[in-house]
């Protein structure tokens, strides 16, 4: 039987939108498994895409108490800080831009579904990558201009992602691409509901430090860390497709694995740091010839396996955020100029 | 010619390799690992997998491939890395190299191997590789410390000791970083910094590869281990496998014999053979030769790598051509070692009289150790037989009589005679070689006056002089009941010589 957040299909909702159809989970879905998605239309707004939490779901699962009150966490924090971006108008990550309840089932009290409404993508980058002829450099470095533009506003905003990967990055027909899906964010000097958790993001695509334990006592350090080594593998997956996780536990043995490690993290970090030199030596050659040092470079400061040392070295040398990305956003948009001028090598 | 001596002293000192090959040794491999692998979350692999089944695209089979090798579930995405491989027109490097890890293939070339390479200008251009790479990574201690042992295996002490220096800085702790620098400076007569090195390390208490070394270099450095209670401990209630502990139960069994406690020493050795490395096998040979009593079945000298201990082992059985070729590859394992060259160069010339190879091996194993009396004498004296004296002289000239033992001074004052006759001066010649078996009757054993008669007396027969039936004569009822098989080749061609 299906459960109410799976019924909303043409129904009218606050604010002047109406559920038009579902909206498949596979382009944008995982860690969604107590949510629904939808394409939602406004005379004002235009499209957008509902996000419906699925609390019959949650009621199914072994510990329903816990599972509810962290589902109503998780929806109460993102919505803070949904409306904190949308304060600030960052114009790199997708805001919401509507938010209630809906009563499916007029008779039923407990048919009662609270959802989100974003921008609507036109599709995520890995879609959008698979769907060119040619691997589109100008547009590649645009992109990465933008989703280090999304991090950065995020970040002077005190907010960490902590999650970023392909199927976070959306594509905008108009205005490019920008960062989705603040559910796993961390939001400094106030605690949210995944500060617990060794590791907030998805594993695989996780910093080594994180992986392997070693958490520290610097906020910093630990978000915005994180978010620089998510930056530089998603560098890599726009020149190479894989993520910088796998390709680092490729070129190391696996008795250092950190499923198998059981000693501290400095005790594998040589190991580390080892396998993060092949890795880019891999790396390096999906990258054309004009631009490949500088995007090493990038990639060596961004995902460097100590994160004490992680972020752009001048960053280290002065008072501040050491894992400040503005010099990673001006070097994109560099870049991204150069190749779309045409300016590349000269 | 110097003469060739059983080393009077070994230790079990750690080999110093390049990373990757100690690596695949398994000498860096952690004691402890999790009995149960870490878990991790269980519907991660099922969703990636449900959308490169409705996608299917190499970037969503990219993303479930390297979300399994971030797992440790290689064997869980192998369809993807074979779609992958499958899709050659869009195949990225990157993408490649994880489904390669995935499907085990391994790449043709071995990306940063830097392992040591014979001739003295791959070294060279693996140094000049090594410097460009550390340009890129100058915090990976790992080319730090590959760096170094191709400049000791080059002689340049201190580059080697910089780069050493500097890996020791990045990773204070490491094993490999340790060992490698306890070597170096074993290599360059600095024994209490080697100690030092590894008696300050965090984890020497805990860790066997680095007790083993630290109790080997600590008896180098003529001091004594203060860890061995913690040896004992490790070997009798640690259950480590026994290769991570075959070093340690070697060195234990060393220091056991040494002090005459023959039971222990026999016990530990036993230990240390159970899965030995090659450097324990080697040390098991040497304390098999040097201490007559110990008998350990079946030496498993077959190990790879075993040179040493296969060398010894051939020159044992006066398998000349044997001991040669094991020396050599003895030699390419640790280019910055003066034995293999010593050993092989002295075979090569004295056992089976092929000077041009004599003279090489002594050549190679100069260039790390430039001022080794016995290799400059080696080469020396291999150079005047194939007729190159002024290269000889040459060489010669470089050995610092100052500096030389009783020994060693007889020796070079018989090598010095010899040139002479190669150069002409019969006379001269003579003369130094009666000076030199004359000086020789007090301090210099009966081996090393034997062998100097011996090429004396070839030297006489050579040039057909009057004396020379007399000196073969008394040479051969001198040499000939003497016990060392090493000699009985020369002493054969004496014989068989029917002079000039």
């Amino acid at each position: 039987m299906a459960t109410p957040a799976e019924e909303l299909i043409d129904l009218d909702l606050d604010g002047g939108w109406k559920v038009v159809s579902k909206f498949e989970r596979s382009p944008r879905a995982t860690g969604g498994c107590f949510s629904c998605g939808y394409i939602v239309e406004s005379k004002e707004k235009g499209k957008g895409f509902l996000k419906a939490l699925d609390y019959s779901r949650a009621l199914s699962s072994p510990n329903p108490a816990m599972v509810l009150q962290a589902m109503t966490e998780a929806y109460n924090f993102e919505l803070t800080l949904c409306e904190k971006c949308s304060g600030k108008r960052l114009k790199r990550v997708v805001s919401a831009i509507g938010d209630g309840k809906v009563n499916v089932r007029s008779n039923d009290p407990a048919s009662v579904v609270q959802y989100m409404i974003f921008e609507l993508a036109d599709s995520d980058v890995r879609t959008y990558i698979d769907s060119l002829d040619k691997f589109d450099i100008a547009w590649a470095l645009r992109a990465l201009h933008h989703v280090a533009t999304g991090l950065h506003e995020l970040h002077i905003s005190g907010i960490a992602h902590q999650d970023l990967k392909p199927s976070n990055v959306l594509t905008f027909r108009e205005e490019g691409s920008k960062v989705a899906d603040l559910g796993r964010a961390a939001y400094k000097g106030s605690s949210g509901p995944h500060d617990e958790f060794e590791i907030a993001g998805d594993k695989n695509y996780a910093p080594p430090e994180l992986l392997y334990g070693y958490v520290g006592d610097d906020w910093n350090l630990r978000r915005f860390g994180c978010d620089a080594y998510l930056l530089g593998s998603m560098v890599v997956f726009f020149f190479g497709r894989g993520s910088m996780t796998g390709l680092l536990f490729s070129q190391m043995d696996e008795q250092y694995h950190w499923r198998k490690w059981s000693g501290k993290f400095d005790g594998v970090l040589p190991y580390l740091r080892d396998a993060f030199g092949k890795a880019i030596q891999r790396f390096s050659k999906d990258v054309e010839n004009d631009i490949r040092e500088e995007i090493c470079t990038v990639v060596r400061q961004l995902c460097e396996p100590d994160p004490r040392l992680r972020g752009h070295p001048q960053n280290r040398c002065v008072e501040g955020n050491q894992y400040s990305l503005e010099r990673f956003v001006s070097k994109f948009n560099l870049l991204a100029s150069k190749a779309e001028y045409g300016l590349l090598g000269r | 010619m110097s003469v060739l001596h059983e080393d009077k002293e070994r230790k079990i000192i750690p080999r110093w390799r390049g990373f990757y090959t100690t690596l695949e040794i398994g000498e860096l491999y952690p004691i402890h690992v999790l009995k149960k692998r870490r878990p991790i979350p269980n519907d991660i692999l099922a969703i990636k997998r449900k959308e490169w089944e409705e996608n299917h695209s190499i970037s969503f089979a990219a993303d479930l491939m390297s979300t399994g090798v971030a797992f440790g579930e290689e064997d869980c995405v192998k369809d993807a890395a074979e779609f992958i491989l499958s899709n050659n027109m869009r195949l990225s490097e990157t993408t490649k190299a994880i489904a390669n890890h995935v499907l085990k293939v391994k790449p043709k070339e071995k990306l940063g191997d830097n392992e040591i390479e014979s001739d003295e200008f791959s070294v060279r251009r693996q140094i000049h590789d090594l410097r460009l790479q550390l340009y890129d990574e100058p915090r990976n201690s790992f080319l730090w410390t590959n760096i170094a042992l191709l400049y000791a295996s080059l002689g340049f002490a201190e580059q080697s000791t910089h780069a050493i220096e500097v890996a020791l800085s990045l990773a204070p702790q490491n094993r490999f970083v340790l060992r490698s620098s306890a070597r170096l400076f074993v290599h360059i007569d600095d024994y209490k910094r080697a100690h030092n090195i590894l008696r300050y390390s965090d984890n020497v208490k805990h860790d066997p590869w680095l007790l083993a070394a630290e109790i080997a270099v600590a008896g180098t450095a003529h001091r004594t281990s203060r860890f061995i209670k913690n040896a004992i401990n490790i070997l009798e209630f640690m259950n480590f496998s026994p290769f991570h502990v075959s070093e340690l139960a070697s060195a234990l069994s060393t220091l056991d014999f040494e002090a005459g406690n023959l039971k222990h020493g026999r016990k530990h050795l036993k230990m240390s053979l159970k899965q030995p490395t090659e450097n324990s096998v080697a040390q098991a040979a040497w304390l098999e030769r040097k201490f007559f009593g110990v008998r350990v079945e079946q030496f498993e000298k077959q190990r790879p790598m075993s040179h040493e201990a296969l060398a010894w082992d051939f020159c044992r059985k006066t398998k000349w051509n044997d001991t040669v070729v094991e020396s050599l590859k003895w030699l390419n394992d640790q280019p910055f070692s003066s034995r293999p060259a010593i050993l092989g160069s002295y075979i090569s010339a004295v056992s089976l009289g092929e000077y041009e190879k004599s003279a090489n091996i002594a050549h190679r194993g100069l260039i790390a150790n430039p001022k080794d009396f016995t290799l400059l004498n080696n080469l020396a004296f291999a150079l005047g037989h194939i007729g190159r004296l002024k290269d000889a002289r040459e060489v010669f000239g470089r050995i610092r009589e100052s500096t030389l033992s009783t020994e060693e001074k007889f020796v070079s004052l018989a090598t010095k005679g010899f040139l002479c006759y190669r150069e002409g001066n019969v006379a001269g010649g003579r003369k130094l070689y009666l000076e030199a078996l004359e000086k020789g009757r007090k301090g210099v054993d009966e081996k090393r006056r034997a062998s100097a008669f011996l090429w004396m007396t070839m030297e006489e027969l050579r040039i057909g002089s009057e004396e020379s039936c007399k000196y073969k004569r008394e040479v051969l009822d001198f040499a000939k009941i003497l016990p060392y098989p090493d000699l009985r080749p020369l002493i054969n061609r004496v014989e068989k010589h029917k002079g000039s």
